[in-house]
This record gives structure tokens, C-alpha cells and sequence, in this order.
């Protein structure tokens, strides 16, 4: 096993991602991937969000933690695309804007993976040291039709 | 609604919004097609399965089970294909519930669901839009 610089082999947060690749991001074009929520993430409904502007969803400040589940979601299948902004200890590391989805229950996913039954589960997690903050958007002016779904721990 | 609720996080704090959606009560999404043929009545099963054993025969008479059979081979116009003829999209239609794959499976909020529905109703598959939205309620958990 290689380590590199910022490998720490035991402890707590020794690591901030900086950068993600995966399909979303990869291209921006991203028509979502159909999933079911897993019973033991948590999932929250956007509440009321004005098109194309970013909602604060999540913002920790002042510890170290794992983010093993992020992810947007659609939750009826009327056209819009959705957007997931996720800033890592004050850096913007990733902002996925999917395609035009038309259907219920399309996620674009920062962390995550898919199992059986498109559940979503945890994947590689974004990990912080000191903040995170999770900001998503509807091309729509609307409310509760778009959910956030993630999963959290801190670190030590 | 939802709400900011802040709280300790390791040390720190968090502030997110909070707004649980409600606790689902019916698979609507991701189900087999084993799963949404059970959304059917035996009846409605049975016209189904006939008319998709016959679909390509183009003698076979369906007056004695189907309601709409007498507009089976005419220009979908009433839903706005009048490329097509009802028989041609009930081929979709079995195409759509026979041939998905699992997954991701069927949605029951697929804009190409809705319409399969239309076109059910139509030929008399599916009895009313009533029905149909009972049968898109999904499958109770």
C-alpha cells in the first residue's frame, strides 16, 4: 500500500477532497440516474427555491466530517434540471447541473453509489477539516418538488 | 415546511434545512414488471394478455373482449398521434412494461407510463382515468 503526503494510516479527518470526476461531472449534460433513497440516509425536501438560484441546505463550520452520501433529487416529473453546488473547506469542489430531467426519483450524486434496486448508498465520501456547505437549485420557481439526500458524520 | 435548525456537529456546529418528505406509502418507483403487473385486476390482465398475443395478427377479432376494438387500427388523433394507429402504440405499450429492465424499472410518474395509460384507456384496457390513477398510485408497501 502506498501513501501519499496526505494519507494519514488511522485517525480522524486527515483529508479534504479537493476534486470529483464521475459522470456528472464529466460532462454537465447528466439526465440523472434513478434511485431509491436509502431508509438510512437523510433526505429533505428543498422548501421553497426561486429558479436557477442556489439554496443553502446544509452548512457546517468549525469541525471535521464525511459526507459518504450527497446527492439532489428529483420528486415529481415535471422538466427541469437540478443543480448541486458542494463547497469543501472553503473551496467550491464540485457543481453539477443536470440535463433537462422529466421524471420522479432522478438523482445527480456527488457521493454516493447505486446497489440493488437503484438504492442509493454510501460511496467514497467528500471529506472535510474545518466546513462544508451543500447548495442546490431548480430551473424552476417551486417548492418541495426537489429533495437533498445525504449522509453525515463528523470526525475527530 | 421545512425549517433552518442548527445543531452541534463534532466540535462545530451545522445549520441545514430540514423538511422530511413524508413517509411513502406506495412504491412508485424502480418496480419490476412482476411488480406492476400486480397493480391489475385479473381481468384487466387477461384483456391485456390477449390483445398482446394477438397484436400482430392483423385478422383477429377482438370485438369479443375488447371495448375499443373498433378503433384499434385508426389514427391516434384523440392523443395527438395521428402518425400512428392504436395498435401500433399498444405496441409501444408492451414494449415499455415487458421490456424495461430492472434496473431501473418502471415509474409510475414516467411521462411514457402516462400516456401508455392514455392509450390503455382508449382501447378500453383500463376502464376510466380514475382507474388509471389508482393503478399509479403504485404498489402499497
Amino acid at each position: 500500500m502506498f501513501l501519499s503526503s496526505n494519507d494519514v494510516p488511522s485517525g480522524g479527518a486527515s483529508k479534504t477532497t479537493t476534486s470529483i470526476a464521475n459522470r456528472y461531472t464529466a460532462t454537465n449534460t447528466s439526465s440523472g440516474t434513478a434511485v431509491t433513497v436509502d431508509l438510512t440516509a437523510l433526505e429533505s425536501l428543498s422548501g421553497s427555491l426561486t429558479a436557477n438560484t442556489l439554496k443553502e441546505m446544509v452548512n457546517i463550520t468549525g469541525a471535521a466530517g464525511k459526507l459518504p452520501i450527497c446527492a439532489v433529487l428529483t420528486k415529481n416529473a415535471t422538466a427541469r434540471t437540478i443543480r448541486l453546488q458542494v463547497t469543501i473547506d472553503g473551496t467550491y469542489i464540485i457543481n453539477l447541473v443536470s440535463s433537462s430531467i422529466s421524471a420522479s426519483g432522478y438523482a445527480v450524486i456527488a457521493a454516493g453509489t447505486t446497489g440493488s434496486s437503484s438504492v442509493l448508498m454510501d460511496g467514497e465520501p467528500l471529506s472535510f477539516k474545518t466546513s462544508c456547505k451543500i447548495e442546490i437549485a431548480s430551473s424552476l420557481t417551486e417548492s418541495d418538488n426537489i429533495s437533498l439526500v445525504y449522509k453525515r458524520f463528523s470526525e475527530a | 415546511m421545512g425549517d433552518y435548525v442548527q445543531s452541534d456537529f463534532g466540535g462545530g456546529s451545522i445549520t441545514e434545512w430540514v423538511s422530511p418528505p413524508p413517509t411513502p406509502t406506495h412504491k412508485t418507483e424502480g418496480l419490476t414488471q412482476g411488480e406492476w403487473y400486480r397493480l391489475f385486476t385479473g381481468p384487466e390482465l387477461t384483456m391485456h394478455n390477449r390483445l398482446k398475443a394477438y397484436i400482430n395478427d392483423m385478422s383477429y377479432d377482438f370485438s369479443s373482449f375488447l371495448p375499443g376494438h373498433a378503433i384499434l387500427d385508426t389514427p391516434a388523433t384523440a392523443l395527438g398521434r395521428e402518425d400512428a394507429s392504436y395498435r401500433d402504440l399498444m405496441r409501444d405499450v408492451f414494449e415499455i412494461f415487458d421490456k424495461s429492465t430492472n434496473p431501473p424499472g418502471i415509474s409510475c410518474a414516467s411521462p411514457r407510463v402516462a400516456f401508455a395509460m392514455q392509450v390503455q384507456i382508449a382501447l378500453g384496457l383500463i376502464s376510466s382515468q380514475a382507474r388509471s390513477d389508482e393503478i399509479l398510485l403504485g404498489l402499497p408497501l
